[in-house]
């Protein structure tokens, strides 16, 4: 009996470590971006219907001037309103206005000053 | 020995029950009280200005319907069958039985050649941006010699995830794009062509202009012009439309809208309709936006699911797009009677969350936001029924549209809005889903 249970223990343990390993997130986390021309933040194949999510974690320098905006990947049209400047630390999430597979989002700054830093994390994903 | 670990223990429990109070006191407590507020049946006038460097004014139509009774009722989730996702592929993409579905469609080299020859007549002009010259030339490298068409079977489809497929009506060269989800959230998005981009006017506000990505030329150029085809007529597509794949919402706006092929070489300006469910009178509001969270002051509900519209896109050859999402059902039986909040006590409600929500962000000068009310309109909203996935609550709410400015400055940010529930004035939003914050 004690065999069988170590051996569904190990048997639960292998699958749980085997599902996170083969679980594709497009999720970021503890990511910085620095001034300078506009650049790719996170880039992903969408499993949900709605939002991508970016977390501002903190600034250095200057806290003004970074815009998100969400890209279809391949041909570079737009997928989601541009941002409005984004002013303080928290969670912004954006509606799709198309749906592309895949989505890359592009953070636009202001300055080109490479001290000024955004620290950021998100997803695309559930 | 006892009575002393029970009086200690007593004691103990009063101070924290006293120190949570407290603590929840200074939580709600309210920061703007007796502001005075101009109050007529349409519109709104009051200054919240007490704070230095943080201020929120109403000069604010009013929009509430007159209604003898306000209701909240519980709804219920539909999802897309293979048999439902069939019917509106059909309807969507041609009538007859001849539809191919593939989950793979790639083009040929040939093709691909034909779309770069195209766009560089157009190179270094409006009409072609840089990255869809590269995108062709990278495809055309990796293109193989027999281009990957993969047949789709909608039975075969993953259930609950989004899937991307292309369908082909035999009597027409054009691949349309669908993009569904069956038997889970309720999604299904049409698009005449893979290569064609919807752009509703409000995406070409002057706010939306990004240098860092594109030209002036390339942004103007998005703008739509004189629709090719009359509203009315418009309009008489999408309600057809509406009436066939059995939806019952209501239309919320309508507006120019470019349809764009080929990057932006081929152009058509037609009308882009956006339906909403209405429920007993009220309707549910729906704007194309970024919304912002802070951790520290959450809304207490969020949709239990995205927000239920559709959204038809018409040109002169008919229609061009159409998504479908967040489709439900009221359940009539748990219709409710509700109070609403009185009128007057919603600017200060409104005032204070707005400082709870963007007190804290500040300029490099140590200025905050000076936002400005400009509407007030009584909608409904959709939150979720806590601990229920496929179940939620429609319950009037209060759109609270605004705009923004640091104090010390005079160019406004990109326009937005508060939402908040209607019956006890709860900061909700229902723009997010309990997806987006778990």
């Amino acid at each position: 009996m004690k065999r069988i249970l170590v051996l569904v223990c190990a048997l639960v343990m292998v699958m749980a470590i085997a599902s996170t390993a083969f679980a594709v997130y497009s999720s970021y986390t503890n990511k910085a971006i620095a001034g300078g021309p506009s650049q790719d933040v996170l880039t992903g194949t969408r499993e949900r219907s709605n939002n991508i999510y970016v977390k501002v974690d903190g600034y250095e320098n200057l806290k003004e001037g970074f815009r998100f905006r969400g890209y279809d990947h391949s041909t570079g049209s737009t997928c989601t309103v541009l941002s409005d400047e984004i002013t303080g630390t928290g969670n912004w999430y954006a509606s799709y206005t198309s749906l592309p597979k895949t989505v890359r989002v592009k953070m636009s700054i202001k300055s080109s000053d490479p001290s000024v830093i955004m620290k950021w994390s998100g997803s695309i994903t559930a | 020995m006892l009575i002393k670990i029970i009086k200690r223990t007593t004691s103990f429990s009063l101070i924290i029950l006293i120190a949570v109070i407290a603590m929840s006191c200074q939580q709600h407590s309210k920061i703007y009280g007796n502001t005075e507020i101009e109050l007529s049946e349409s519109h709104c006038i009051a200054i919240f200005d007490k704070l230095p460097y943080f201020s929120v004014s109403f000069d604010a139509d009013i929009e509430v319907p007159n209604l003898p009774e306000y209701y909240a009722a519980d709804v219920k989730a539909k999802s897309l069958s293979a048999e439902g996702l069939e019917y509106l592929i059909h309807t969507c993409v041609g009538g007859d039985d001849s539809i191919q579905l593939f989950k793979q469609w790639e083009l040929s080299k040939d093709e691909l050649m034909v779309k770069l020859e195209k766009a560089k007549q157009y190179a270094g002009t409006e009409k072609v941006t840089d990255d869809y010259v590269k995108w062709l030339e990278e495809s055309i490298n990796n293109a193989a010699e027999t281009p990957a068409r993969i047949p789709l079977k909608l039975n075969d489809v993953p259930i609950g995830i989004p899937v991307l497929a292309y369908a082909k009506n035999s009597s027409n060269n054009s691949i349309a794009l669908i993009y569904f989800v069956r038997d889970g959230d309720f999604l299904f998005l049409y698009q005449r062509d893979k290569f064609t981009e919807v752009v509703p006017e409000s995406m070409t506000a002057e706010h939306q202009f990004d240098p860092n990505y594109e030209t002036e030329a390339h942004f103007r150029r998005k703008k739509p012009e004189t629709p090719a085809i009359s509203q009315n007529e418009a309009y008489a597509v999408a309600i057809q439309c509406l009436d066939v794949i059995a939806s019952d919402l209501k239309l919320y706006s309508s507006e120019p809208c470019s349809i764009l092929k080929d990057s932006a070489i081929d152009k058509e300006t037609g009308w882009m309709f956006v339906f909403t469910r209405e429920a007993f009178g009220l309707q549910g509001r729906y704007e194309e936006g970024w919304t912002f969270v802070n951790p520290d002051y959450q809304p207490s509900h969020v949709a239990a699911w995205a927000p239920e519209i559709v959204k038809i896109a018409v040109d002169s050859t008919g229609i061009c797009s159409l998504l479908w999402q967040g489709a439900s059902r009221i359940i009539s039986d748990t219709a409710q009677t509700v109070s609403l909040l009185p009128v007057e006590e919603v600017p200060s409600i409104v005032a204070d969350t707005l400082y709870r929500i963007y007190g804290e962000h500040l300029n490099e000068n140590g200025i905050g936001f000076a936002f400005e009310v400009t509407d007030m309109k009584l909608g409904m909203s959709l939150v979720s029924s806590d601990g229920k996935d496929n179940e939620a609550r429609l319950i009037p709410s209060w759109y609270i549209y605004y705009n923004k400015r640091w104090c010390d400055a005079e160019e406004y940010m990109v326009p937005n809005k508060l939402i908040l529930s209607a019956i006890d004035g709860n900061y909700i939003e229902p723009r997010i889903t309990t997806d987006d914050i778990r």
